[in-house]
């Protein structure tokens, strides 16, 4: 492999003096150049070649005045910055740069929690600071609030939430918990939206709206800025919980089964997000592949429900959790068992109630009741070699008719592309998040690049049928932004203005979700 | 540790595919007969699997501290693993699945640790295990 790549359109003799700036100001430690550093910035899930997304150098600022001193440099060098948190949004890039030759801006080492409130219920965070960081230190306190963990617990807090992230407690939509936050601007300002507006506020963390509009969201999932501090909303921890799982044994009945959790789910039955997984899915995170099927191309029919008869499972399966006093949650599980009941052959699996101080012992469990994990990465190994994956991550709104649509649409089209359906549904009120794995061995390059492929096609079958990502891998976020094309992409054009108004050198992340400034052009992409 | 006579005999062919893992710690071993060890290994094994608690078994032979994978990985990092390598002169290693190879690789990361592996038996294809070890490698900086 050649070097680390220059920031586009800087000279190397520009870019060697940024190095010495970005040294002086966050110390030597602290700058990483050179080929072996810059590689541990290479997504380990590339779909094809990790370099065409590799970094040029990376700086770890351990605080905002650091960030703004950084971004001063940046500035007069037009040195482009990709801003990562901590670094692990692995299956949609990892830390690499949608721009080659960007310089990371790595804000692991801003790893402080600032506030832990648990009569409100809230913590103020920075972006270092991950899930496993956050529970360590409501446990060593002894708090009695819960977070709400993304599949992968080692992921940064503010990373996740500003992502839109999600997981399985009632608190699983990260982005609608999250309440305040600090932002530098390209500019050098520093920026606290909602009531931090206002010096010396005691409501920063508890009315995100403020006074006059609300900013909040446009730090989410864009390049206007840095978050250095996000307020982020805990669950207070009930009096005890019970762990539902059913099984339904049928591939037809994923209809029944979205069609009798819409209500539950809205008129909040069931409080926590509700989890429906393909039976591979399930499989892959307690077996490998081989175990059961070792024919070329996507496992059949028969191979599937030879599986999940042997294993106990469905071929879909339903994961929730209900929170509250004993009599209250018996009452919501009697309803809800009745009408899952009524569709054919599903079994219906309860665990004890059990007092909120009893941790369950499964990943998924687990993660019910507010503890981070990384079980989910069991997948690595479902098919062998150096096990990697790559998502397509479509929203689907929470009707029976959309989920068998977007279902037999990605079974179909990665069966053509020899990869099994890795799928499922995370049910919030109105939409589910339906995120499909490619899984491959990332040393065999034919694999590698067809799952670069089918999740490629995959968009554009979601876009022609009326479904927009939630997120992407780097290699295809100008694909899915160009669908969200109404009206001639006016939403891209106000997007486009915010960003030359906010970075007018166009140094913040250029790329993130196909916002590339001005200058750029189509040459520096 | 169950220490059955399957496991003595994968023992015996996993020798020459994992033995460089455990090398420095047998070395010093032998060194310091009768010292304690200077730099310390610590060996991490899947219980579920023999291949893994036999090479366990002849990583505490050698000297090597082990700790069986038995919980949530993060959780083990932070708890065990993490306080295990601190010290520059420490370091990991083990006999796992790829998935926890690579869980353990990205932890060990974050403290200036690399990895160097190697897939025992490619042939088991989905099941091979991953022999692999960390040691503190010097930051390349700008």
């Amino acid at each position: 492999m050649n070097g680390p790549p220059l920031p586009p359109g800087v000279s190397e003799g520009d870019f060697r003096l940024a190095l010495a700036e970005f040294t002086a100001i966050v110390g030597r430690e602290a700058v990483l150049a050179g080929d072996v550093a810059t590689q541990a910035y290479l997504d380990p899930f590339a779909p094809g070649d990790a370099g065409a997304y590799r970094a040029s150098a990376a700086v770890m600022p351990s605080g905002v005045e650091q960030i703004r001193a950084v971004l001063g440099v940046a500035n007069r060098y037009r040195v482009p910055l990709w801003t990562v948190s901590t670094g692990r949004n692995f299956a949609y890039g990892g830390a690499s740069p949608r721009l080659a030759g960007s310089v990371v801006l790595d804000l692991q080492r801003m790893n402080r929690i600032l506030e832990i409130d648990d009569t409100l219920g809230f913590a103020l965070v920075e972006p270092g600071v991950s899930y496993y960081d956050l529970y360590r230190a409501l446990k060593a306190r002894g708090s009695k609030v819960w977070l709400d963990p993304p599949a992968a617990g080692w992921g940064s807090v503010v990373g996740n939430t500003l992502e839109r992230g999600y997981g399985t407690t009632p608190y699983g939509d990260h982005a609608s918990m999250q309440c305040g936050m600090e932002v530098v601007l390209a500019n050098g300002d520093v920026v606290r939206t909602g009531m931090g507006a206002m010096s010396g506020s005691r409501e920063w963390q508890v009315f995100r709206p403020g006074f006059g509009p609300s900013y909040d969201a446009m730090f989410m999932q864009s390049n206007f800025g840095v978050v250095t501090k996000l307020g982020i909303w805990l669950m207070p921890e009930p009096e005890g919980y019970m762990v539902c799982r059913y099984a339904f044994r049928h591939d037809a009945d994923l209809e029944r089964i979205v069609e009798t959790l819409r209500p539950l789910k809205l008129d909040d039955t069931i409080q926590s997000n509700a989890v429906i997984e393909s039976a591979v899915r399930w499989a892959a995170g307690v077996s490998t592949r081989s175990q059961w099927y070792d024919g070329a191309g996507a496992m059949p029919d028969a191979a599937i429900d030879a599986m999940a008869r042997k294993m106990g499972i469905g071929r879909w399966n339903l994961r929730f959790c209900l929170y509250g006093p004993q009599a209250l949650v018996t009452a919501r599980r009697d309803i809800i068992h009745k009408r899952f009941a009524m569709i054919n052959d599903a079994q219906l699996f309860d665990f004890p109630y059990r007092d909120a101080s009893v941790e369950p012992t499964g990943g998924g469990d687990r993660s019910q009741v507010g503890i981070p994990g990384l079980d989910a990465f069991n997948l690595l190994n479902w098919r062998g070699g150096s096990g990697a994956h790559v998502d397509f991550s479509p929203v689907c709104p929470t009707t029976g008719r959309d989920a068998v649509r977007q279902y037999r649409m990605v079974r179909e089209r990665a069966a053509q592309f020899g990869f099994d359906y890795y799928g499922g549904f995370t049910a919030s009120q109105r939409y589910m998040h339906h995120v499909f794995a490619a899984i491959f061995d990332r040393d065999d390059p034919a694999q590698s690049r067809g799952a670069g492929d089918l999740v490629k096609a995959l968009i554009e079958d979601a876009g022609a049928a009326g479904y927009g990502q939630y997120r992407t891998h780097l290699a295809f976020m100008d694909l899915a932004a160009s669908q969200y094309d109404f009206n001639d992409h006016a939403l891209m054009r106000l997007t486009g203005a915010i960003k030359q108004a906010l970075d007018p050198n166009g140094i913040l992340s250029p790329g993130k979700q196909g916002i590339w400034p001005q200058r750029s052009g189509e040459g520096g992409r | 540790m169950n220490t059955r006579r399957r496991d003595f005999l994968a023992a015996a062919s996993l020798a020459a595919a994992g033995s460089w893992v455990l090398r420095p710690a047998r070395a010093i071993a032998a060194r310091e007969t009768g010292q304690p060890l200077t730099t310390s290994l610590t060996i991490v094994f899947d219980e579920r699997r023999a291949d893994s608690r036999a090479f366990a078994l002849r990583a505490r032979m050698a000297g090597a501290c082990i700790v069986p994978l038995n919980d949530d990985i993060g959780a083990l990092w932070f708890r065990t693993l993490l306080p295990a390598a601190g010290s520059g002169r420490s370091a990991l290693g083990g006999l796992t699945t790829h998935a926890d190879a690579f869980l353990i690789a990205r932890f060990a990361s974050g403290i200036g640790m690399r990895m160097t592996r190697r897939t025992i038996d490619a042939r088991m294809g989905p099941g091979a295990l991953v022999a692999w070890r960390l040691d503190h490698a010097p930051v390349q900086t700008g």
